[in-house]
């Protein structure tokens, strides 16, 4: 179940590529918080504190925003998370303000248990199709993770969304007949004299077709020659 | 080997390659990849050989995916020729990749043997690469 944790956040009056980048050197992460019945604030969060949040409550933790101290924060969870792919520095969040008392819809991930018997005999491959349902529940009930035992399937087994089960309240709102898992067999590996033979018989690279320019760019080449 | 079946040029220019990755930058489709940390252009060849690499480690298990495709024609004038007469003919194709971007996945292993399996395929590529894992960032 979703876990309750606060964070402070300063206003930012400042918007934009440059005053963001600013920001960035100083150990602070831009946000936003938007939602039913507010004005979106742009605001900016410590670094240190939101990385020790969200590894200490989860992604689907409910956040309690205080936008400059104020003393009634804004309820929120974290909407979208912005990283640089090659450092991983979270570049921007946004906060989507929610009401304690209202169902809404998050994003769980699913997550396998176990070896499934397919795999340990018969050498199967364990593919996930589905790495995250949507699921409808109060804020408070948002479940972290969705487990689904595996141990059992054989190959040729799939578990669709309708198999999975959550705790509570909860709902899945995903189409239930989405496969999630599937235990397909080994993949047989060619010859490798095969794949020789065959980068051996790529060795004269064949042109691909040309659209509509083929016959004039043709034409041309004769000319030239 | 990977190259596109119709196209509109038969030549391209070479461009530049400034900035990172603008998309395919997560593990989208399995639970491991292998991330381009340098820009460079990526031959159908060695996408080939980095897929055998990658498939030979990996024995009967997993499933790879490639999520870069050659789609860029370099040519080349043939030799001891006299500079002018127009640009060379088509001689292979490569994939344009910037840091960032995620080029393999693979599924259904276990982490040691896919970043083991990266670490082969890494080698026949003429960039800086490291193995990711679904949901780092």
């Amino acid at each position: 179940m979703s876990e309750t944790a606060v964070l402070k956040a300063a206003e930012r009056t400042d918007a934009g590529k440059g005053p963001s980048r600013r920001l960035r050197g100083t150990g602070r992460i831009p946000a936003v918080v938007y939602g039913p019945e507010i004005q979106p604030v742009n605001c900016s969060i410590d670094q240190r504190e939101f990385s020790a949040v969200v590894s200490e409550h989860g992604r689907n933790a409910i956040i309690t925003l205080n936008v400059d101290g104020g003393a009634d924060g804004h309820s929120t969870i974290i909407k979208e998370v912005q990283h640089n792919p090659l450092s991983g520095q979270v570049l921007h969040v946004d906060f989507h303000r929610i009401s304690l008392t209202e169902r809404l819809v998050v994003e769980v991930p699913v997550r396998s248990e176990g070896t499934p018997l397919g795999v340990r005999n018969d050498g199967g491959i364990l593919e996930q199709l589905l790495h995250t349902v949507e699921v409808e529940s109060l804020p408070t009930e948002i479940p972290d993770e969705i487990f689904f035992d595996v141990n059992e399937m054989v190959i040729g087994d799939s578990v669709h969304v309708s198999d999975l089960v959550v705790a509570g309240q909860a709902e899945i709102v995903t189409e239930g007949d989405r496969s999630v898992f599937v235990l397909v067999p080994p993949t047989v590996r060619q010859e490798d004299e095969e794949e020789v033979e065959e980068l051996e018989e790529d060795e004269e690279m064949q042109e691909p077709e040309v659209i509509e320019r083929g016959k004039r760019e043709d034409e041309e080449d004769e000319e030239e020659a | 080997m990977l190259m596109p079946k119709r196209v509109k040029w038969r030549k391209q220019q070479r461009g530049r390659m400034r900035g990172g990755a603008k998309g395919g930058s997560s593990v989208a489709f399995g639970e491991y990849g292998l991330q381009a940390l340098e820009p460079g252009w990526i031959t159908s060849r060695q996408i080939e050989a980095a897929r055998i690499a990658i498939t030979r480690s990996l024995g009967r298990g997993g499933k790879v995916w490639i999520r870069i495709f050659p789609d860029k024609p370099v040519t080349i004038k043939p030799a001891e020729t006299r500079m002018g007469k127009g640009k060379g003919s088509p001689e292979y194709w490569v994939s344009v990749i910037k840091p960032g971007r995620i080029m393999f996945e693979i599924e259904g292993v276990e982490r040691e043997s896919a970043a083991r399996a990266i670490q082969l395929a890494g080698r026949k590529l003429p960039i800086k690469i490291r193995f990711v894992e679904r949901g780092a960032f």
